[in-house]
């Protein structure tokens, strides 16, 4: 709260997301946005490095946490030249730091994000994972219905958006035959917002696993899945709008490797995660209304 | 040692475009005196734009070679025939004096600096170091050009993915490159209606939009430059800035463009403007009537590859078209 208070330098100060007051499960509430950290990577194999991605995402959200600083006003998105009054995410955006998954077993790690989420939702809060590789989406999503955005599909997807790779003819059947339905990059670029709005209410309350590989990757060179066809961050931002103005559980971020060959100096993947993710929660927090999104 | 021999040998320090190097004093009307501006001391976050004036010397130099080897040169655009005269145009005064503890101190070096070119006649290029150093260079500009012509007025066009217009930036106070912009709004001899931005993108403070298109000025998104076209957006900049003024200042922010094409530049931004949308915008600037200008935000040490500080001095090369590439007539023995 004191950074309201006081011009202090961006980087200064305790270290939280979008410069978020930290805060504890406890303390949560039904209009609580929770902001977890899973610094762990399960499933990376050889390309190990996405178990920085909480610091860096936080890192570079300090420059968007107008809610918390004295020197701007309120943002205005250029293009829709529309208002949006941050004001309100102070004290409902909430950084609960790192859940406990370093220096465990993959299995015990992911019990323990498991356990956190749990906590989180039953609480009737929304969450936000940091992750992390690929495994987090699965560990923090547990059995809910699933929004997956990029990565790779397995066959539970409620929706499957802007998948990263071909997939398997037996993992789509599955999923169709399960009721999911899986979109390209192509078809889901043309789908009208509100079309998207209501595919992710019908999924029931989903949880949402977004990979970085949604992107394309000359974007950005960080995602150890890369792909030359895939979304860009505006395209990639009204989809998140949509899918937060729907009543989602919660999104697990996962896929960036800042520390990719000379690459953790560059930091496009973080920015771009950073600022789709800002769509995520102000549709999350009713900031953006219809017309915006459409 | 072989004559060959020495003709190989690289000069440490490189100069723009491998321009003589020289003081204002070697600058006469129509030509261009180089300054850099090594200081990022005023950047609020990732620093780094110190080393852009040496790295877009080295990077127009590796042009420049290309250029004057081959004598007569075709424009793979246009298709005219074109001879390199940079060497004749440009004079590389070197760097201004940078007080890191000091901006009042760096300003005035810089401003003391492109005054005296723009006093010889001269067009100041200014070389960055962050987008703060913008203000001295054009302030330089903007005192000579008053005391050469009290009333003579300019305008102003900004690339940018920012509009750098707040008056103040939490512990950086009000001047540092968040707040360029405002300060050439406050000079004497350009008015707000006779400024404009291209490629901003993404949120802006509120208050810092609303205050600009209140008062005229224009500004064109990253979201206008892929509707409307990156000519059709640089001619309406142009029309708009020019309005009642004979001259304009440019300054060039490489974050305009998309950081997944350069992302060698402190404050990024998914604006989806690519190298060629860039040098479009620019390819119009370079036949407006430019009486200085500036390129900031140039950071090599944060884009592994190299490319940022190389494409920056293509756009340099575009924006300089007509200045550093003369018209040849077709004598017909081009093949």
């Amino acid at each position: 709260m004191e950074l309201r208070q006081a011009p202090l330098p961006r980087m200064a100060g305790d270290l939280t997301f979008m410069r978020a007051p930290r805060g504890r499960i406890e303390d949560l509430g039904p209009d609580s946005l929770a902001v977890l950290g899973a610094p762990f990577e399960a499933a990376a194999g050889a390309r190990a490095g996405q178990r920085f991605g909480p610091r860096i995402l936080r890192e570079t959200s300090v420059y968007f946490g107008w809610q918390a600083n004295p020197q701007f006003s309120h943002p205005i998105d250029i293009d829709a030249r529309r208002n949006i009054d941050t004001s309100s995410i102070h004290g409902r955006l909430v950084d609960l730091g790192d859940a406990p998954v370093g220096d465990r077993p993959p299995d015990a790690a992911m019990a323990a994000l498991t356990g956190c989420v749990d906590d989180i939702l039953d609480r009737g809060a929304g969450v936000i994972v940091l992750g992390g590789d690929r495994a987090i989406g699965e560990a923090a999503s547990g059995d809910r219905p699933l929004v997956r955005i990029g990565g790779e599909v397995t066959g539970r997807e409620a929706l499957a958006l802007a998948p990263a790779a071909p997939v398997r003819r037996e993992t789509a059947d599955r999923l169709r035959e399960a009721g999911g339905l899986m979109l390209g990059v192509g078809r889901l670029v043309d789908l009208p917002s509100r079309e998207i709005m209501r595919l992710t209410q019908a999924a029931d309350r989903p949880f949402v696993h977004l990979d970085l590989s949604a992107l394309s990757a000359p974007l950005h060179g960080m995602s150890p899945t890369p792909r030359l066809a895939g979304l860009t961050a505006p395209q990639l931002y009204r989809v998140l709008v949509a899918i937060g103005r729907a009543p989602v559980r919660g999104l697990a971020v996962t896929g960036l490797d800042p520390a990719l060959n000379g690459l953790s100096i560059v930091k496009t993947g973080p920015r771009l995660l950073v600022t789709v993710l800002l769509g995520f929660i102000y549709g999350r927090m009713g900031l953006l209304d219809e017309e915006t999104t459409a | 040692m072989s004559a060959d021999l020495d003709a190989l040998l690289t000069t440490p320090g490189a100069t723009l475009f491998a321009a003589p190097g020289g003081s204002a004093r070697d600058l006469t009307p129509g030509r261009i005196g180089v300054v850099g501006m090594p200081n990022d001391w005023t950047h609020s976050s990732r620093v780094g734009a110190r080393e852009g004036p040496a790295a877009l010397r080295e990077a127009s130099s590796e042009i420049a070679r290309a250029l004057t080897e081959d004598g007569t040169l075709i424009d793979p655009g246009g298709g005219d025939l074109r001879r390199w005269r940079g060497g004749d145009v440009l004079v590389d005064c070197g760097d201004a004096a940078v007080s890191p503890m000091s901006v009042e101190a760096t300003t005035e070096a810089i401003a003391a600096m492109t005054g005296a070119v723009a006093a010889a006649g001269a067009i100041p290029l200014a070389l960055g170091g962050d987008h703060y150093n913008s203000y001295p260079a054009c302030l330089g500009y903007s005192r000579a050009l008053a005391a050469a012509d009290p009333d003579a007025r300019y305008g102003y066009i900004q690339i940018d993915g920012h509009l750098d217009y707040s008056d103040r930036l939490g512990a950086w106070g009000d001047h540092n490159h968040a707040t360029n912009a405002r300060r050439i709004a406050e000079l004497p001899n350009v008015d707000i209606t006779n400024m404009a931005w291209i490629g901003i993108t993404g949120w802006v403070d509120g208050t810092d939009l609303t205050g600009i298109e209140a008062d005229g000025g224009r500004i064109f998104s990253s979201g206008d430059v892929h509707d409307q076209g990156p000519a059709a957006v640089a001619r309406a900049a142009v029309a708009h800035a020019m309005r009642g003024v004979d001259r304009l200042y440019l300054s060039i922010d490489v974050d305009a463009m998309d950081a997944g094409y350069l992302p060698g530049t402190g404050s990024i931004v998914p604006s989806a403007i690519t190298p060629r949308q860039y040098c479009q915008i620019l390819d119009v600037l370079a036949a407006a009537p430019l009486a200085g200008l500036d390129i900031c935000e140039v950071a090599p040490g944060l884009d592994p590859s190299g490319r940022t500080q190389r494409i920056a001095a293509h756009m340099l090369l575009r924006v300089l078209w007509h200045h550093l590439l003369a018209p040849v007539e077709d004598e017909g023995g081009s093949e």
